[in-house]
């Protein structure tokens, strides 16, 4: 399985929830086996209620299956999300992270701030399987 | 693809206890609006659609008229028990029109600005459309901003908000067309890095094409659209609301959205997750 070099460990613990059902590739890819602190993530295992809510639908009920997914964390990562979604940036609430997807390319990018949650990538990344599932 | 004529000729039929029924609910539902034809059994209305505005509709070489908003206010007719008489002009003069009441509608999603809000209703969107970049199918690189592309070759539909804002930051970096699919063929040929246009627009020449291209970052949120219909025509307004939440459901639009773009435009293609 191949990473981004740049997301580190985050892109390593959100892989580790799908196994093989995600392949996440990027211009700069590395295999995790060789990153600092693989034997450690490769033993972590998300509590239960995260992998109830980040776990995708069936193959045969998903949007993309098996997607080539993007992980990107960028300084402007709040503002970029709100500009592509319209979600709006207040005093209580801002879009924390945000993905986008190309559905007969089976390419997906998850966009986050630099400091984001588990919960939030989890979340986007369940997009990239299913498209839009909220209605 | 786009070579299917779509007006459907009307037949004479001897009407049935069903059909007299549909055609009272028709005539129920739209009001002083709905005509009748000798030679047709259903209701009809009559649709604006501009005549040249790939891919939604246009005319072709044998002038008959197609497009994906054809296909779908079709559709969405058909399941409503009407006939459909499309009527194609400018979206100038269509504007004009429908203010005259010489059409029930226009069949193309007309942006919902303040201007547009003034004079017309809107009917709920049944296609996501979004500002986006395209960039060749063997790029991968990210341009997420207009300050992404300095000193990079972006081409860009002449002429339009985009244009000005893109020449605002970039310059003369900024490649102006007259025709966007020669902005996407120029792209094609690696004479530009990317090109920004509508998704849908950009889907269709590429599939149309068959370019070497992908569409990629949204550079903006979805483009809030809809049929427009005559101000205050709330039973109208509702019932072509009614009928798009049931035929985007459908497999009918699915297959009409597949045949234009490939693929089901009727569902957002970005997400986001709040938080504080």
């Amino acid at each position: 399985m191949k990473v981004v070099r740049a997301v580190g460990l985050w892109a390593v613990g959100v892989s580790c929830l799908w196994g093989a059902g995600l392949t996440a590739v990027l211009a700069q890819t590395e295999d995790v086996n060789d990153m600092p602190g693989a034997s450690i993530v490769r033993r972590f295992r998300p509590p239960q209620v995260d992998l109830v809510r980040f776990q995708p639908m069936p193959a045969d009920h998903r949007l993309l299956n098996e997607p080539k997914i993007k992980l990107l964390a960028r300084k402007d990562g709040y503002e970029f999300c709100s500009r592509i979604t319209g979600a709006p940036i207040s005093a209580t609430s801002r879009p924390m992270a945000c993905a986008y997807w190309n559905v007969k390319r089976r390419e997906c990018t998850v966009v986050t701030p630099e400091v984001t949650g588990f919960n939030y990538v989890g979340h986007e990344v369940r997009h990239c399987f299913e498209g839009a599932f909220h209605d | 693809m786009i070579d299917a004529p779509v007006l459907a000729v009307p037949r004479m039929r001897s009407l049935d206890r069903r059909q007299c029924l549909k055609m009272a609910l028709g005539l129920a539902w739209a009001g002083p609006a709905v005509t009748t034809s000798a030679q047709s059994i259903k209701p009809r209305m009559k649709v604006g659609f501009i005549a040249h505005y790939q891919p939604y509709s246009f005319l072709q070489a044998d002038g008959s008229l197609t497009g994906f908003d054809v296909e779908v206010v079709k559709a969405l007719l058909d399941a409503s028990g009407f006939e459909m008489v499309p009527v194609t002009d400018s979206l100038t003069q269509l504007r004009k029109k429908l203010r005259d009441s010489e059409i029930d509608f226009i069949g193309n999603q007309l942006l919902r600005t303040p201007e547009n809000r003034r004079q017309f209703d809107f009917v709920n969107s049944y296609a996501t459309i979004q500002l986006v970049t395209v960039l060749h199918e063997d790029d991968d690189r990210d341009f997420l901003s207009l300050e992404n592309f300095l000193g990079k070759n972006l081409g860009v539909l002449s002429n339009t908000g985009i244009d000005e804002q893109a020449r605002g930051v970039l310059g003369k970096t900024v490649r102006g067309f007259e025709r966007i699919e020669d902005a996407l063929r120029a792209l094609a040929e690696r004479k530009l890095d990317a090109v920004l246009e509508e998704n849908l627009i950009a889907e269709y020449f590429i599939e149309r094409d068959e370019l070497p291209l992908k569409v990629g970052t949204p550079f903006a949120a979805p483009i809030r659209a809809g049929l427009a219909v005559p101000k205050g025509n709330k039973n109208l307004e509702n019932r072509l609301n009614e009928a798009v939440k049931n035929l985007v459901k459908a497999p009918r639009f699915k297959a009409i959205s597949s045949r234009w773009f490939g693929y089901d435009v009727s569902r957002p293609r970005v997400s986001f997750a709040t938080g504080v």
